[in-house]
């Protein structure tokens, strides 16, 4: 039941996304360099002018428009484009700065508690991360973004001739300071404060026992992230990938294992409360735009 | 970042640390009980887990450190401690390596644990509470040991010199094979006690009241033969007897033999005054006596005609009572080859004579009990011998602590057991569906029957012999009752399969919907 409601909350919290993206739509870009000042941009020509294409007139067009069609005085002939690679300008962030990111992506991380033995051979604990966020401030080099983190994750083990089970679900909500270095590279430090649900089961020959229970989780982290593929158009917001490795420590409170069977009258039992808590190495995969 | 980048790999790597090996090991669990706790000894995490009832249905747990490489167990006759052998490591090749010790358990939750100076197997607990005397066994692990060590502990010792005393019994070729503490005697010297060691072929007696001498008094050892033979008797157990409370000198031991119908009777008296003094206080005088067969028990017994030992002789269906004086003898003809004898003359307020239980045994075919009253009446050298209907071979017969003690429990092969009514003279059958192991509750109130391994257990309420049926949620391996911290009866189940559980009942009313199971015993704490 409190699974139920948790998944409910990120369901609202996800849903709310596309209302956070229509305001920062809406938001002006940072203003450009004093040489892309459209002030000084020249109109471009009406058709009827003369111009022949033997003698093209230069024609300054900004680098985050399409370029103005060339006309054609020859039907018969065929239809050339004659659209122009613009040079990127390295210097402008754009969209790499502000974007809103979706990610998915591999957590391992040690499980640092005596208290996770029964459910693991180790004390390793893998979950698959998915996240969304948001550039909600940029000033300079800085940016500030902020959303929605789901990680989870289980494992499993023969103790003393019984099979345990873990499922650790997590659930935070990253605040994120981002560094851009270059406009393919930007660093940040994380503060995911949360929760972490943890689902235990232990089967006997003769009964299942089973507890579910929640505690707040933070993560502290720090990583960078690798545009990858397209890097052009930073005035428009194409679809970008970004490789983000991170490496932090997930704090989370200690968690009381009392499995209990459906009819607790035929067992619990009572194992030492569970923190998950420990350091860990992330490695996921973004999409911007 | 060079240096970030190594603490962040360093941090991963201790990150895939496997869980210590306890975890993955097979528990192989085994329970004792005390009077009011019970101790589940988990040989393979090398701990006990203690569970003491606080209330009779709340039961705490502690868990202490237990001895590797558990050799044997023992729990005294009053269960108010068990005792825990141990080899240590196996072999031991590093200074830290665990040594033999003996771990003691009481009863209120608390331990101690003893370090021994060699490896041996077995132990005898004084019934006094005072002794533990470890010896070996046939199953000796080490290379090379000296069967006729005795490790004496001194539970009651404040000086831990004199807490371990070791002692080799001289030897004409036996080894020790059973001990008997004797209660306090009435000797030449004083009230003194004496450890009986029984070997293959001759008795040892010794003052275990001079132990601590700083010049140890050797031993007396009792031959059965005398050398000329090279058939040994085979001792097969003793019983001892102060005899006449007002003398000195009458003292006795029985010895009953296995590959011989004599009896020994052996009557520790003063030594001679003349010559050279003896280092004990004590001499032994041996009267063998022909029984016609092999003597399956023996007890010293009270008669008219004065202090008989009585040996029962089943292949004759006899019982034999003589005179450990002049090694006179009576025989009794008896119904049934009876095997087992027990004195329950206190049960019973006998007057003019004891008043012994006769039982058959399985292994020898015969079958139910008798009362064997010893007053002598015209004719015969004893009173009367009634026979009791217990159908079936008599596997056990166990007794019944105060308030009544005039109950005993006889447990047959066959499936179920009877409630003998010693004054009243009656057998009370109750059946089981199977055959059942019993236990009989420490405040002598009620019996419960359970089939091992399964759900079924039952409450005999011995005041009116009404069974109340309580079919568990696990299997039940071990059964224990326990006086609770407030005052109250606990029943606690134990199932030692998987990983070990229990069931906690209130013993006066016990109900299983309002019991608590604990799963995963040998988990937690771990």
């Amino acid at each position: 039941m409190r699974l139920t409601r948790h998944a409910t909350s990120f369901a609202l919290i996800v849903s709310s996304l596309p209302l956070s993206t229509t305001a920062w739509a809406e938001d002006p870009l940072p203003p450009l360099p004093a040489n892309e000042s459209p002030a000084t941009m020249p109109v471009a020509p009406s058709p009827s002018a003369t111009q022949t294409r033997d003698a093209p007139v230069a024609i300054a067009t900004p680098q985050w428009a399409a370029p103005a069609p060339v006309p054609r005085d020859d039907p018969s002939r065929p239809y050339v484009s004659e659209t122009r690679e613009l040079p990127e300008d390295i210097g402008v962030l754009g969209s790499r700065q502000r974007f809103i990111r979706f990610g998915l992506g591999i957590r391992h991380g040690g499980v640092n508690d005596a208290a996770f033995a029964p459910f693991s051979k180790n004390d390793a604990l893998t979950q698959f991360s998915l996240d969304a966020s948001l550039t909600l401030l940029a000033r300079g080099n800085f940016s500030f973004a902020a959303g929605l983190a789901f990680d989870t994750g289980g494992k499993d083990a023969v103790t003393r001739d019984q099979t345990f089970r873990l499922t650790a679900h997590r659930v935070a909500i990253p605040l994120e300071g981002r560094l851009h270095f270059f406009p393919w590279l930007f660093a940040f430090g994380k503060i995911a404060p949360g929760a972490v649900i943890l689902h235990a089961t232990a089967e006997e020959p003769s009964v299942t026992l089973t507890t579910t229970a929640a505690t707040f989780s933070a993560d502290l982290s720090a990583g960078a992230s690798f545009l990858i593929g397209a890097q052009k158009r930073p005035h428009a917001h194409p679809f970008r990938a970004w490789i983000t490795p991170e490496f932090g420590y997930g704090f989370t409170g200690k968690v009381p294992m009392t499995l209990e069977a459906e009819d607790a009258r035929q067992g619990s039992m009572e194992l030492a409360s569970l923190s998950t808590r420990g350091f860990f190495f992330r490695i996921g995969v973004g999409f911007g735009f | 970042m060079k240096r970030l980048v190594s603490i962040a790999t360093l941090a991963l790597l201790a990150a895939c640390t496997d869980r210590a090996e306890v975890w993955s090991a097979s528990p192989k669990l085994s329970v004792e009980g005390l009077r009011s706790s019970a101790v589940v000894l988990d040989e393979a995490a090398s701990r006990a887990v203690i569970l003491h009832a606080d209330t009779p249905t709340v039961t705490s747990k502690s868990y202490v450190p237990l001895g590797k490489n558990v050799l044997t167990t023992a729990v005294s006759p009053d269960k108010s401690r068990l005792f825990v052998l141990s080899a240590g490591d196996l072999p031991r090749v590093n200074p830290d390596d665990e040594t033999p010790r003996l771990t003691i358990f009481e009863s209120d939750g608390t331990t101690r644990s003893i370090e021994l100076p060699s490896t041996l197997s077995q132990i005898a607990v004084d019934p006094l509470g005072q002794w533990v005397v470890i010896y070996a066994g046939s199953d000796s692990t080490a290379f090379t040991f000296n069967p006729n060590e005795l490790l004496f502990v001194d539970l009651a010792a404040t000086d831990e010199a004199q807490r371990i005393t070791s002692r080799t019994l001289r030897s004409f070729g036996g080894r020790p094979q059973r001990l008997t503490f004797s209660s306090p005697l009435s000797l030449p010297s004083g009230s003194k006690r004496i450890l009986v060691v029984e070997t293959e072929q001759d008795i040892s007696l010794l003052d275990l009241d001079h132990l601590h001498d700083a010049t140890p008094r050797p031993e007396v050892t009792v031959r059965l033969t005398d050398g000329t033979t090279s058939q040994s008797p085979k001792p097969s157990g003793v019983v001892i007897d102060d005899g006449d409370p007002t003398k000195n000198n009458d003292a006795r031991i029985g010895v009953r033999l296995s590959n011989s119908s004599n009896v020994v009777a052996i009557t520790l008296t003063p030594p001679s005054s003349g010559g050279v003094a003896p280092p004990n206080d004590f001499v032994p005088v041996l009267n063998l006596t022909d029984v016609g067969g092999v003597a399956s028990d023996l007890a010293f017994l009270r008669t008219d005609a004065g202090i008989r030992l009585a040996a029962l002789v089943p292949s004759l269906a006899q019982a034999v009572l003589v005179d450990p004086e002049t090694s006179v003898t009576s025989t009794v003809d008896l119904p049934e080859a009876y095997s087992s004898l027990s004195l329950i003359s206190n049960a019973v307020g006998a007057q003019g004579g004891d008043v012994a239980l006769l039982s058959g045994s399985s292994s020898r075919s015969s079958s139910g009990v008798a009362f064997w009253a010893l007053g002598k009446v015209t004719g015969q050298p004893y009173r009367s011998v009634e026979v009791i209907g217990v159908s079936g071979s008599v596997v056990d017969v166990i007794d019944v602590p105060e308030p009544r003690t005039s109950l005993k429990l006889v447990k047959t092969a066959s499936n179920g057991f009877y409630v003998l009514d010693l004054l009243g003279r009656t057998a009370s059958p109750l059946t089981t569906q199977s055959e059942a192991a019993l236990l009989v509750s420490d405040d002598g109130e009620r019996i419960w029957a359970y089939s091992p391994s399964s759900t079924s257990v039952s409450k005999v309420a011995l005041d009116n012999l009404h069974p109340t049926d309580l079919p568990m949620f696990r299997p039940v391996s071990s059964l224990f009752d326990l006086a609770a911290n407030d005052g109250g009866r606990s029943l606690l189940t134990i199932d030692t399969s998987g990983s070990g559980a229990f069931t906690a009942l209130d013993a006066n009313n016990p109900d299983i919907t309002t019991a608590t199971v604990h799963v995963g015993l040998t988990l937690e704490g771990l």
